[in-house]
């Protein structure tokens, strides 16, 4: 009962932090001198970068913890995190070819952020299909618990890809004026609030279909 | 399915819409559809186990 109560004030002061970050975005933010107004997809498309890496490593770890104490929780975890990173992950690749189409003239250019990007949603996406057409015992537990380690390697390369090999269409570095960088702490927060929301939900969730489940297998 | 299928009409609007703001509309409403779809679709999980 305590859990629902935190999911419900969780969700109203999201949904209330993404109110304000709309009003900042809309009305308090400047238009970019280069690129327009389509930079105001970078309120949400960044936020959501970061957003997905933490889920994400949230998920490796409960999928180490998981194979290692072998507790049914950590995989309830790991699947609510690993589905709310997908999430993410797909806001951001669906945002960035609509900006680029408009800044850059271009939806897709195979460089090496992108393409790393698109490897890691393949990625997610076989381990959430897996869960999907699973029948939900614990070898095919294990198997996803692999999949989420393997798969979270490829978040460091996404984070050093433009180090490492340049980037065509990204900059190595982004300055922001202070409106827009106010804008951006706030809109920090918002995401992350949402995600916070979700994933305890989502959590939530989880924890009571398996517990319905087994009271099934009990009768 | 039908979240796609609403991605690509807003993606094909972008194209035809000569200026910055219209991508930055279809940039939003694609969030919006995302994120309120996935919220959606867990209140429907939710729901269910009441």
């Amino acid at each position: 009962m305590a859990l629902r109560r935190s999911i419900v004030v969780l969700w109203a002061v999201a949904a209330a932090a993404n109110a304000v970050t709309l009003w900042l975005v809309f009305t308090y933010a400047p238009i970019e001198v280069q690129m327009g107004a389509v930079q105001k997809i970078f309120y949400y498309h960044v936020p959501s970068a970061i957003i997905c890496y933490v889920l994400l490593f949230l998920s490796f770890l409960f999928s180490i913890l998981f194979l290692w104490k072998d507790e049914p929780i950590y995989d309830t975890l790991a699947y609510a995190m690993t589905e709310v990173g997908w999430v993410f992950i797909t806001v951001v690749l669906v945002t960035g070819p609509i900006w680029g189409r408009s800044a850059w003239g271009k939806w897709w250019v195979w460089e090496p952020r992108l393409t790393s990007f698109l490897v890691l949603w393949l990625m997610y996406s076989a381990y959430l299909l897996l869960r999907l057409f699973s029948r939900g015992d614990a070898r095919s537990s294990k198997i996803a618990a692999v999949v989420a380690i393997i798969a979270f390697f490829d978040v460091p390369i996404v984070h050093k890809a433009i180090a490492w090999w340049g980037s065509i269409v990204h900059p190595k570095k982004v300055v922001l004026e202070p409106a827009m960088m106010w804008t951006f702490f706030v809109s920090m927060g918002a995401v992350f609030l949402l995600a916070a929301a979700f994933a305890l939900t989502r959590t939530w969730i989880g924890i009571e279909e398996s517990r319905r489940a087994e009271r099934e297998v009990a009768r | 399915m039908n979240s796609g299928f609403v991605l690509t009409t807003l993606m094909a609007v972008a194209i035809k819409t000569p200026d910055t703001t219209g991508y930055m509309k279809a940039g939003y409403a694609a969030i919006a559809i995302l994120l309120l779809g996935y919220t959606l679709y867990l209140w429907i999980r939710a729901r269910k186990l009441k």
